[in-house]
């Protein structure tokens, strides 16, 4: 089933010149920290804790983020931490999708990964290339999810393994997204 | 609302494979291509409950260059590139991990209790690091002598079982000793010894390249192929002196005598806990032990017929390119539903497939119900294809580059491709490389699932049934509808507001 357009006010939403749609409404703490790779959009009431960073003094990156990204509606991002040593920084990969209300808490993400609704990535999880966590899934902290695999459950387990093509079919997936989320005087 | 979306979700493009079919399609001699194609590829039932075993989605298939044919996951033939820990992603040599029983040689464990993967914790913590430089040598004397694993998910830890470490690193080497000690290895080693001989007189040279020898069972298949000395299989047999077993290991009658005075079933283990730990199975928590994470592997996949590689992934564990890939999604169209209005009974409505042309070439799409019939009745629907007969324009890449000039074109090619004067019938949209079609659908039994066969063949005579699921179908009698009780509540609101403005 294709997904339909998807309009949102103009006035709700920021677009920078390389195509990033951030909307007005989401909290975004720190954002000369964040690096957000172009054409990512960042939905309302989403939370980007790019103020959580060791004390170290210079510009250090707290958060980066790919290109083609999406941020749904409620999704939570803030870097690790351990005790005694502070904030870790956190990278996401291109072409990946949060879905609405979800906690991210991981070290890495890689590309081409979608997270479903209401899922609880742990601390320190490192997410590789090509992966898939189904909606609701709980990932316990220090867990490593290998490539080409689907997680389920709470706690994530590995359920199933994703075909090879999956990088064409989420790459093509965001963009189109992309080209769908489009602006509309209201 | 919920259930337009409901229906949206329920619905699907699926292709069927004919790999159950294989006799039939062998007896093809091959004269005049496309007949013998239409009529070799049977007619299928869609509301067979096999069609579910046999139909995938696009993502799921491969496509055969050789036989210009798809291949389904169930018809490749797999062979094992490499071996890695899904943990730590270090890759095994082929070597080690026979030796290592298909398992992490690293520190990778998994929690009894819970199966999921534990990390390495130092007894005591290292104090805050501190500004002065005298206190940095007590901070490395202090960190944790003995070392054991803890669960981040249940918050076992194996201090319980009282299983420790003295370094951090190599515990799989530091739990040798006691995995040497166990009856099911001593056992299996003995077994060994015994059949080693036997086994290099018997088969002494395999035809089977190495890779196919980690399938299990595949060894019983190399007799018929390399058994070049093996001409009197009783002979042979005889020879093996009868085997005694060296291991005993007796009753455990005190743990029946326990378990009939449990009191709580929380000390008892579950059924995968205990399957976790084959080589004992205990049936009480505090007999279970962390195990070594299992490897997972790489794998080359073959067509059929031809032998032709499908999938080559690249052989580092880490990446996740390929060296072959020849999935389907990259050699046929890929239909997929751009509308889909609600299905109600005897009501025609029209749905809109949508056909990408993902090959750099022109095809011509011919669409068909069942054997070149374009409308069709059947007890759940009457179907009538509009357009049975049309063409997609190839795959450019440059429009991947040209996104806004794409988005903001209109609806139809420009006039110099378009060479028909006349309006296409039935044919929705051309734009890009894909054309959507429409189809009229009047479901005739109300059912929770309608589903929709079809057929596509192409230019270069590819023909292929696709399965497509269009959701619900609801009555319209049944469905109350909500407009006539919410009207006196209007009724009584127009009332109140103008004698309200009146007292103003």
């Amino acid at each position: 089933m294709e997904p339909p357009i998807v309009y949102y006010p103009r006035s709700e939403y920021i677009e920078t010149d390389t195509g990033n749609k951030v909307s007005r409404k989401s909290v975004i703490c720190g954002s000369q920290n964040i690096i957000l790779g172009g054409k990512t959009i960042i939905q309302t009431d989403c939370v980007i804790r790019g103020d959580l960073r060791r004390t170290g003094g210079g510009h250090a990156v707290v958060v980066a983020i790919g290109r083609y990204c999406l941020l749904a509606k409620g999704s939570i991002i803030r870097p690790p931490y351990k005790t005694y040593k502070g904030y870790y920084p956190m990278k996401i990969g291109d072409h990946v999708t949060i879905g609405e209300g979800s906690i991210v808490e991981a070290a890495t993400i890689g590309s081409f990964v979608h997270i479903g609704k209401n899922c609880v990535i742990g601390r320190f999880a490192i997410i590789k290339d090509c992966c898939r966590i189904e909606d609701n899934t709980v990932i316990p902290p220090n867990t490593v999810v290998p490539s080409f695999s689907i997680y389920e459950g709470s706690p994530g387990m590995f359920v199933d393994e994703l075909p090879e093509c999956v990088q064409d079919l989420y790459e093509a997936k965001t963009k189109d997204y992309y080209s769908k989320f489009q602006s509309k005087d209201s | 609302m919920s259930q337009q979306i409901d229906a949206r979700q329920r619905s699907y493009v699926h292709y069927y494979c004919p790999c159950p079919d294989v006799s039939k399609s062998n007896n093809n001699t091959g004269e005049d291509e496309e007949e013998d194609i239409v009529e070799s590829i049977p007619d299928f039932d869609v509301n067979s409950p096999r069609i579910h075993f046999s139909t995938f989605p696009i993502s799921k298939l491969y496509f055969c260059d050789d036989c210009h044919q798809i291949r389904c996951p169930r018809c490749v033939q797999e062979e094992i590139v490499c071996y890695y820990c899904p943990n730590c992603l270090f890759e095994v040599p082929t070597a080690s991990v026979k030796s290592e029983r298909n398992r992490c040689a690293r520190n990778c464990f998994q929690c009894p209790i819970c199966q999921n993967t534990l990390t390495v914790v130092a007894s005591t913590e290292p104090p805050p690091p501190q500004p002065s430089a005298s206190s940095n040598s007590s901070a490395s004397t202090t960190s944790g002598a003995p070392y054991y694993l803890s669960c981040g998910v249940c918050r076992w830890d194996s201090q319980e079982i009282g299983m420790t470490f003295e370094k951090a690193t190599g515990l799989a080497l530091q739990l040798q000793k006691t995995e040497d000690e166990r009856p099911d290895v001593k056992e299996f080693d003995h077994l060994k010894d015994h059949f080693e001989k036997h086994l290099r007189l018997s088969a002494p040279s395999t035809t089977l390249p190495s890779s196919l020898l980690s399938i299990p069972g595949i060894s019983s298949f190399s007799n018929r192929y390399g058994g070049g000395g093996f001409t009197h299989p009783q002979q042979k047999s005889d020879d093996v002196a009868k085997y005694n077993n060296t291991i005993k290991i007796e009753n455990d009658d005190n743990l029946v005598h326990d378990l009939v005075q449990l009191k709580d079933v929380n000390q008892i283990t579950t059924l995968t806990q205990r399957m976790n730990q084959l080589s004992d199975q205990p049936y009480k928590v505090e007999r279970l032990q962390p195990q070594r994470i299992h490897l997972r592997t790489k794998r080359v996949k073959r067509c059929r017929s031809c032998r032709h590689i499908l999938i080559k992934p690249e052989q580092k564990a880490q990446a996740t390119r390929f060296k072959i890939k020849l999935v389907a999604l990259n050699h046929i169209p890929k239909l997929t539903i751009t509308s889909l209005p609600k299905l109600f009974l005897n009501q025609s409505t029209e749905i809109i497939l949508k056909f990408s042309n993902p090959l750099y070439e022109e095809i011509i799409v011919d669409l068909a119900l069942k054997k070149d019939e374009t409308t069709e009745t059947t007890e759940y629907a009457k179907i009538k294809l509009l357009a049975p007969h049309f063409n997609i324009t190839p795959y450019n890449e440059v429009w991947e580059y040209d996104e806004q000039d794409f988005n903001i074109s209109s609806k139809g090619r420009p006039s110099s491709t378009a060479s028909a004067p006349k309006p296409d019938i039935g044919i929705y949209e051309r734009r890009g490389n894909y054309t959507s079609v429409k189809i009229e659908i009047t479901p005739l039994a109300e059912v929770d699932e309608l589903k929709v066969r079809e057929s596509t063949p192409t230019t270069k005579s590819l023909f292929f049934w696709t399965v497509i699921g269009l959701g619900p179908v609801v009555n319209p009698a049944t469905v109350k509808p909500p407009a006539p009780t919410r009207s006196p509540l209007t009724n009584n609101n127009s009332n109140v507001a103008p004698t309200r403005t009146n007292i103003n």
